[in-house]
């Protein structure tokens, strides 16, 4: 009985010596600047939870786990080295580990990629375009009074637009308004969080506008 | 006999408890990727290999013990292999290593290439 | 080197053909496939098997036992209060040429104290190890001459 007891106490200990070493790890896995890093950590959660496995079969006396641990040693073996794989295909990435990111080339990509954004929207249904109009207009107002005054009146305008040709649209107008309306909230919509990009957007914005009026 | 066995089980799984827990504290103190990989990969290893062996030896059943040394020297060869095979992806991927570092004799053999 | 591969497995097979998998039962299928191997002994390959296998027994106690030291002196580095280290990497020029060799150069070497091997150069020549304590390089690479790499070639040549 002593002996059981000896036993028992001992995987109490290590039981709650583990959990410790368990949640580091975690904390490691979710901090982990890089993603080697949190690979490392997940490897080693591996090798936390084989011990695991390992106290609760002495405890239960259920030596069948023995299986279960090597199999799982053997799956956390192999993730590790698809993960490795993964990290040689990948290569760094600037600014990942918390350093400041150097100015990327890719700059002038994303601004071309997002004109495609328009042409996809009016294909993909019609109904969801007055959200994003809606939505929009209370998030550029505030933009607009942080900012000075000449560029205050212009937003307010395009954004009474936009209001304009939602209500227009759920009365049920043409294709081609339809299109111009799609276009000119899409245009508008990332404009807001870039203010060096808003005078770009609301020359796109005001012919529509006009368009609509009569 | 029954008491040395537990006295063994108990300190196998003492043993790697604390192991496994300094390679966790390891893994959150040291400076940069490749260092953490030493923890991860020596005191990690034992820890989890020495709860296996305390498992074979608690059954006391030469079958269950001839188990448990197959896990325990299937995770000591594959770890080492996966610590490697990380490291060098991490390096060829442009990893540094921290500024505390001494040399990096790799590095520069890179960049002569 | 194809000898131990085929003892092992012959070994494997016995204890599945025989279907009591206990250790007692694996080192008998051991002992019959090395008995079975020294029979054709004439056909698979050079002498001096038995004197091979104290050597590599001496090499897999070697390993045993760096591998507790390697694991005990993390511990102790990383739970001591104040943190010292000084990484880097360092490269050894390897003397072992096979392929074998310098796997197990590497693993042994990944479990010493404080190493752990990252890289072999695509000459098969250098290998490439990061050290925590890299202050010393030259005598890590000695060490690791006349330790590990002296074992193996013992072992295996």
């Amino acid at each position: 009985m002593t002996a059981q007891a000896i036993t028992q106490s001992a995987v109490h200990f290590g039981l709650v010596v583990l959990s410790v070493a368990f949640l580091l790890t975690v904390w490691r896995v979710i901090r982990g600047p890089t993603l080697p890093d949190r690979v490392i950590a997940l490897d080693m959660l591996v090798g936390i939870v084989m011990g695991f496995i390992a106290l609760i079969a002495i405890r239960t006396g259920y030596t069948l786990y023995i299986d279960i641990a090597i199999s799982l040693g053997l799956v956390g073996f192999l993730a590790t080295v698809a993960l490795a794989r993964f990290i040689l295909s990948r290569k760094r990435r600037e600014g990942e580990d918390g350093s400041p990111p150097e100015p990327l080339p890719e700059r002038p990509d994303a601004t071309v990629e997002q004109p495609a954004t328009p042409e996809s929207i009016p294909v993909a249904s019609e109904a969801p375009e007055p959200v994003p109009a809606g939505t929009a207009t209370p998030v550029a107002a505030p933009a607009a009074t942080a900012r000075p005054s000449p560029s205050k009146s212009e937003v307010t305008k395009a954004s009474a637009a936009k209001v304009k040709i939602a209500k227009a649209k759920a009365r049920g107008k043409a294709a081609g308004a339809d299109q111009t309306a799609s276009a000119s909230a899409a245009a508008a919509a990332p404009a807001k969080p870039k203010p060096p990009r808003k005078p770009a957007a609301k020359p796109a914005a005001k012919p529509a506008a006009k368009k609509e009026t009569p | 006999m029954d008491i040395i066995l537990a006295l063994i089980t108990a300190l196998l799984i003492i043993t790697g408890a604390v192991f496994t827990f300094a390679a966790a504290v390891g893994l959150n103190r040291l400076p940069d990727l490749y260092a953490r990989m030493h923890a991860a990969s020596k005191a990690g290893t034992v820890g989890s290999a020495l709860m296996l062996i305390a498992v074979g030896i608690h059954a006391a059943d030469l079958a269950i013990l001839a188990r448990s040394f197959a896990g325990f020297l299937f995770f000591v060869l594959t770890a080492p292999v996966s610590a490697h095979l990380l490291a060098k992806a991490a390096h060829e991927s442009g990893y540094p290593l921290s500024d505390i570092s001494v040399q990096d004799e790799m590095r520069r053999r890179q960049e002569q290439v | 080197m194809t000898t131990y591969v085929f003892n092992v497995i012959f070994a494997v097979i016995w204890v599945a053909i025989t279907g009591s998998a206990t250790l007692l039962n694996l080192v008998f299928g051991f002992f019959l496939a090395s008995l079975a191997l020294w029979i054709v002994r004439g056909e698979m390959g050079g002498p001096g098997y038995w004197r091979r296998v104290n050597r590599i027994i001496s090499l897999v106690l070697l390993f045993l036992k760096e591998l507790a030291r390697s694991a005990f002196r993390v511990a102790v580095l990383v739970l001591s209060p104040r943190l010292v280290v000084k990484p880097g990497i360092f490269a050894f020029p390897l003397t072992v040429e096979r392929d074998f060799e310098i796997t197990l150069l590497a693993n042994l070497i990944t479990l010493t104290p404080g190493t752990l091997s990252v890289d072999v150069s695509e000459d098969c020549k250098t290998l490439y190890v990061h050290a925590l304590d890299c202050s010393d390089p030259e005598a890590a690479r000695r060490d690791i001459a006349e330790g590990f790499e002296r074992k193996i070639l013992e072992a295996f040549r």
